[in-house]
């Protein structure tokens, strides 16, 4: 039962701590009671999936902490905010200050928080052009 | 225009998180347009504050999203990633089991619930989604999907050693 699964657990232990999972081992050894037997299917669930992967090389490739979806993929995938679109500091102000959103609190909120940083974000783009501007000039 | 009608009294104390009717409670504004675009740039920008550590803003940025389309299960799924890493469980699971009913092919909902479920001790529940978002990553190349892989090892993990124990307690 604890072939392949044997070799890539004895090189996870201080991975699995990096990436915040070192909870899993004594949480789980306290609450399965294998005396008990009720945990058979579970145990051949996990040595079947564990089975399954390739090789230990997914561990450096783990995210260290909980993953968001498709907000976080396209920013990792593009370095940035955005992904080249026009999202813009006027629009965003135009819609926070929309009399139809009114009542709508956490709507408002987050667009408070994008203002500010689209604000800031401006801020530092308009600073840097000045600075290339008056180097070259 | 309506408003959002979120009170405790909607939510009956003999529903489950899944039975809770989202669409009911919370209502879209009506008149606001938002393109697709815009609505993916405001969440880049919530994740970048969840990289950087800056959860308030973050939670705030999913919160709004939410809000403004109840009916993303992107808004969901992001919202309960970020309550899995504060630890909100009851929350994280409301958002993540939303996020995979609108949409069951994104990875990171299984991922964060079946966090959640190991946390609370449900085994069963937490390998039954974990399995999951490692089936919809086939190629081991997605962080959440790995991550769900590493779940596993440490479950794994676990099981070994008690069971090595338990064998030098036999032979003794």
């Amino acid at each position: 039962m604890f072939g392949l699964g044997s070799i890539v657990s004895k090189l996870a232990g201080p991975l699995l701590d990096k990436i915040g999972l070192g909870f899993i081992k004594p949480l789980v050894s306290a609450a399965v009671n294998f005396a008990t037997g009720n945990y058979a299917a579970l145990i051949g669930d996990v040595a079947n999936l564990v089975g399954s992967f390739s090789n230990s090389s997914f561990l450096s490739k783990a995210a260290n902490k909980p993953t968001l979806g498709v907000f976080q993929n396209n920013q990792q995938q593009s370095g940035c905010f955005g992904s080249g679109n026009k999202l813009s500091l006027g629009n965003i102000l135009g819609l926070k200050n929309n009399p139809l959103l009114k009542g709508f609190g956490k709507i408002t909120g987050m667009l408070s928080v994008v203002s500010d940083f689209l604000g800031a974000f401006n801020s530092i783009q308009n600073s840097r052009a000045e600075a290339q501007h008056s180097y070259r000039g | 225009m309506q408003k959002v009608k979120v009170m405790a009294a909607n939510f009956s104390s003999n529903k489950t998180d899944k039975a809770i009717d989202f669409d009911a409670l919370l209502k879209a504004p009506a008149g606001i347009d938002v393109s697709d675009e815009d609505f993916q740039s405001i969440g880049e920008i919530g994740a970048m504050y969840y990289e950087q550590g800056n959860l308030e803003k973050a939670e705030t940025i999913f919160e709004g999203l939410v809000e403004l389309k109840p009916d993303s299960g992107a808004a969901h799924s992001a919202l309960g990633g970020l309550l899995t890493y504060k630890q909100e469980d009851e929350r994280a699971i409301t958002h993540l089991s939303r996020a995979i009913e609108l949409d069951d092919k994104q990875i990171s909902p299984f991922v964060n619930r079946g966090e959640v479920y190991l946390r609370q001790t449900k085994f069963d529940l937490a390998v039954a989604d974990l399995k999951r978002a490692i089936e919809l990553d086939p190629q081991e190349k997605d962080p959440g999907a790995n991550r769900a892989r590493a779940m596993v090892l440490g479950i794994y993990q676990a099981i070994e050693s008690q069971q090595v124990q338990q064998n030098k307690k036999i032979n003794q």
